[in-house]
């Protein structure tokens, strides 16, 4: 097991330092620069000559990636020159909105998304299905901004139950909190939702029609016992797959719901700094979503020992 | 749980949600939302960004009035010498930082140095170069000196704002200024906090805070102003606020902005060397059809880029006009072979309106036999492809500093400044008619060297100025008094929300 888990960090590694390159040179490639945007609308060539040579920004472009690699390693991110902070206390700053919208979301996606599609496998061919499939043929056809859009429409303008955008501290009053979470939460589990349903469907379809399910009948197995102990186990993989590669997705920060409700996670920053051309934000967001998307996949991995013994001894055992 | 509390429970959490939400709304915090990101609290960077936040925080030596005439802010009176070389400003006494610390003239000092220090960026840096000594003889007295006279003193004056000079170049997180408002909290892309400054030399704001909410989707914004969350989102569009004028829960209004559109010829492109392929350019930019789409039947349109009350307006000059036949003779009498090729860049992402003005260009263009494309890049590719590399052809661009003394708009921005201009242009006559409008502050000296440069610019036609920008913005109805600056920053020292 450990063997296993420091390989998958070891690829982790040689990831961040191929990505860190490859987004250096397209930062590098793409026109402009910080001193683009610090310089103003009217800047004199000395000024962006100045500034160029203030942030290091004039030496070759091998020499530049190396001072930051080498401060990375020794776990400084550096300093945005737009923002004027420490790039690690600005991912900090964002980490708890993005983790609490992230968590709400994958929540509300697995109890719903399950529960739709344990009833469209139950009633399937029936109008219940069929109903369900085309609800989430729509919803995945339609981007989730607008339903966010929507949503702040019918909730806090028509109806005015729920704030429209922003973000209030659970030490503020975990009502008012809920109240900023939820829509958010929602908008953003609503693809998930109807993906998961489609996959539980068809896993669990696809689980009823094998062989051990009627031998399993046969010998007088109870139904719930027969979808708890054997089906769902089995059906579970595959979601928790999907799950997990939405969570990992969701930690990467939700750009354009977090731009729709206003949320201060870490999406809108990083993309806030491509735009600015800000490289040594970029690279730590970068940095950031990279660990969490590989941490999230091999606890996902991880995890399938719970469901599968095969697996479960495979990890334990030689990997 | 039985039916009925099931029944029950939708509403209830709704109710118990207003409740909650409540309790955020019903204060005396104004709160502003606005697209663009306030990175930090940068008092000479200038960018849209930093508007809401620059004359609340921070205070200046002197302050246009709707007149355009200086009032006194940190300098309670002001003088010059006979010969306009020398201007003697005494400062304001009892005025304290937020920190605490007493203002006095070294702060001045601090500031100006601040400012031009090329590694700090400030926008007003070439313009405050034209004070070549400051001194500060007291605490209460400050002296400046200047090669030439400098009339657009008090131009330069809008934009200086005063640093406390003992933590003056770390703006990242809190500002210490002498403004109304003093930064309670500043998150990056999100909330910067603005809480009322009880000891203000001015008398304490009515507000008890103003908020500047990041709201990057306009749309999201202005439903969030529709639902209250918001009290005054500005910088928009006239579609976006004629719904709301129809509204009396809202107030719709409109301000100065200080910008105004234009259109860059860069005369480095052969095509464009050509005055009858410039010409022709001009006659076809559709400029009344432009400011009706942006902002409605009352605005109005440039050929010279001044306001008709500048003292570098003339009217014989503001001849511009729309017409496609003469565009066409024009173009047929330049003797390139048709059709031309040109490019055009714009970006969307810093105003729709360029991108706007570039797609009429392009159809109007197209029958008389120019092929425009649009570029369409991101602000920074922008502003890389125009001002630094200036690899452009054709720009659609707008300039600040419109609408103030002419010499701080001719000698500042890089469309019209005469060295180093973005489009190439080098004329030694307009470059002595700009330093002599700009180095006397005799008025009919100065006309007449204005009158030069009118005319040079209808004649060679390097920028093509459209529109003015004026700042539509949409505000509750309890909101009121809220100032705007000459260049259109919001000014909250008065602003009031009424139960």
């Amino acid at each position: 097991m450990g063997r296993y888990v420091f390989s998958r960090f070891a690829q982790a590694l040689v990831v961040i330092i191929i990505v860190s390159i490859i987004v250096f040179l397209i930062m590098y490639l793409v026109p402009g620069d910080a001193v683009t945007v610090l310089a103003g609308p009217d800047p004199t060539p000395e000024l962006v000559e100045a500034l160029r040579v203030m942030l290091g920004l004039d030496q070759p472009l091998p020499v530049q990636y190396g001072k930051w690699a080498i401060a990375a390693m020794q776990g400084d991110l550096g300093t945005s020159p737009i923002i004027g902070r420490p790039v690690s206390e600005l991912i900090w700053s964002r980490l708890p909105a993005t983790l609490e919208l992230a968590v709400a979301a994958i929540l509300v996606a697995s109890v719903f998304g399950i529960l739709v599609g344990v009833v469209a496998a139950q009633r399937q061919g029936t109008w219940v299905d069929a109903t369900i499939t085309a609800i989430n043929s729509f919803v995945l056809s339609v981007p989730n901004f607008w339903f966010g859009i929507l949503g702040i429409l019918c909730f806090a303008v028509w109806l005015g139950w729920l704030p429209s955008g922003g973000r209030k501290l659970w030490s503020d009053g975990p009502l008012l909190a809920l109240s900023y979470l939820i829509m958010p939460a929602i908008a953003l589990a609503l693809d998930s939702i109807a993906m998961i349903a489609r996959l539980v469907r068809a896993s669990l379809l696809d689980e009823l029609s094998r062989d051990y399910v009627t031998v399993a009948r046969a010998k007088g197995v109870g139904q719930s016992r027969l979808m708890r102990r054997h089906i769902a186990r089995n059906a579970a993989i595959p979601v928790l797959t999907v799950l997990g590669l939405r969570f990992g997705q969701m930690l990467g920060g939700a750009v354009l719901i977090e731009a729709v409700f206003n949320w201060p996670g870490l999406g809108r920053l990083t993309v806030e700094a491509i735009k600015n051309r800000d490289i040594v934000l970029v690279q730590g967001t970068l940095m950031y979503f990279i660990v969490i998307y590989m941490t999230v996949n091999l606890l996902i991995d991880l995890s399938y020992g719970l469901f599968d013994p095969r697996v479960r001894s495979s990890v334990g055992g030689k990997v | 749980m039985t039916k009925l509390s099931f029944r029950l429970l939708p509403s209830l959490t709704a109710a118990a949600f207003v409740a909650a939400a409540g309790t955020a709304l019903a204060d005396n915090v104004l709160r502003l939302g606005q697209t663009a990101t306030l990175p930090n609290l940068d008092p000479f960077v200038l960018a849209p960004a930093y508007e809401p936040m620059v004359n609340n925080v921070y205070d200046t030596l002197t302050r246009y009035d709707g007149n355009m005439s200086p009032e006194p802010r940190l300098a309670e009176s002001w003088e010059f010498s006979d010969d306009g070389l020398t201007l003697t400003l005494k400062l304001r006494e009892g005025v304290a930082f937020h920190s605490g610390k007493a203002f006095t003239s070294a702060d001045v000092r601090a500031s100006f140095d601040y400012v031009v220090n090329p590694d700090n960026g400030a926008l007003i840096r070439g313009f405050a170069q034209r004070i070549t000594a400051l001194e500060t003889p007291d605490d209460h007295a400050v002296v400046m000196t200047f090669e030439a006279p400098f009339p657009g003193v008090f131009d330069l004056f809008e934009l200086f704002y005063i640093i406390d000079g003992e933590s003056s170049g770390d703006f990242g997180q809190t500002a210490n200024g002498t403004g109304p408002f003093t930064v309670a909290s500043h998150e990056p892309g999100t909330l910067t906090r603005l809480d009322r400054n009880a000891g203000y030399w001015n008398g304490a704001p009515s507000l008890e805070a103003v908020e500047i909410v990041t709201a990057p989707n306009q749309q999201a914004a202005l439903l969030s102003l529709r639902s209250g969350e918001l009290d005054l989102v500005t910088e928009l569009g006239w579609v976006d606020v004629l719904p709301f004028s129809r509204d009396g829960d809202f107030v719709t209004g409109s301000a100065p902005s200080g910008v105004a559109h234009d259109l860059s010829l860069n005369l480095k492109v052969p095509a464009l060397q050509n005055p009858k392929v410039r010409e022709a350019i001009d006659l076809a930019l559709d400029r009344e059809r432009i400011a009706k789409l942006f902002f409605g039947s009352d605005a109005k349109t440039w050929c010279l880029p001044y306001h008709p009350n500048s003292i570098a307006y003339f009217e014989e000059y503001d001849n511009c006009e729309f017409d496609l036949g003469k565009a066409k003779a024009a173009l047929e009498a330049s003797g390139e072979s048709l059709p031309i090729e040109l490019k055009i860049l714009t970006s969307t992402e810093i105003r729709t309106e360029y991108t706007t003005i570039a797609e009429i260009l392009q159809a109007d263009l197209q029958p008389i036999g120019i092929n425009l494309t649009i570029e369409n890049v991101d602000a920074v590719g922008y502003r890389s492809t125009y001002v630094d590399r200036r690899d452009y052809e054709i720009a659609s661009h707008a300039f600040g500093r419109a609408g103030k003394d002419p010499s701080a708009l001719l000698e500042t921005t890089v469309v019209f400044r005469p060295d180093g201009n973005i489009t190439g242009y080098e004329n030694p006559a307009y470059s002595e008619a700009v330093k002599a409008g700009g180095s006397t502050p005799v008025l009919e000296e100065r006309r007449a060297a204005y009158r030069e440069v009118a005319r040079i610019f209808r004649e060679d036609r390097f920028i093509l100025p459209i529109i003015p920008r004026v700042r539509l913005f949409v505000s509750q109805d309890e909101v009121s008094s809220v100032g705007w600056s000459a260049d259109g920053f919001a000014i909250f020292e008065n602003a009031e929300i009424s139960e």
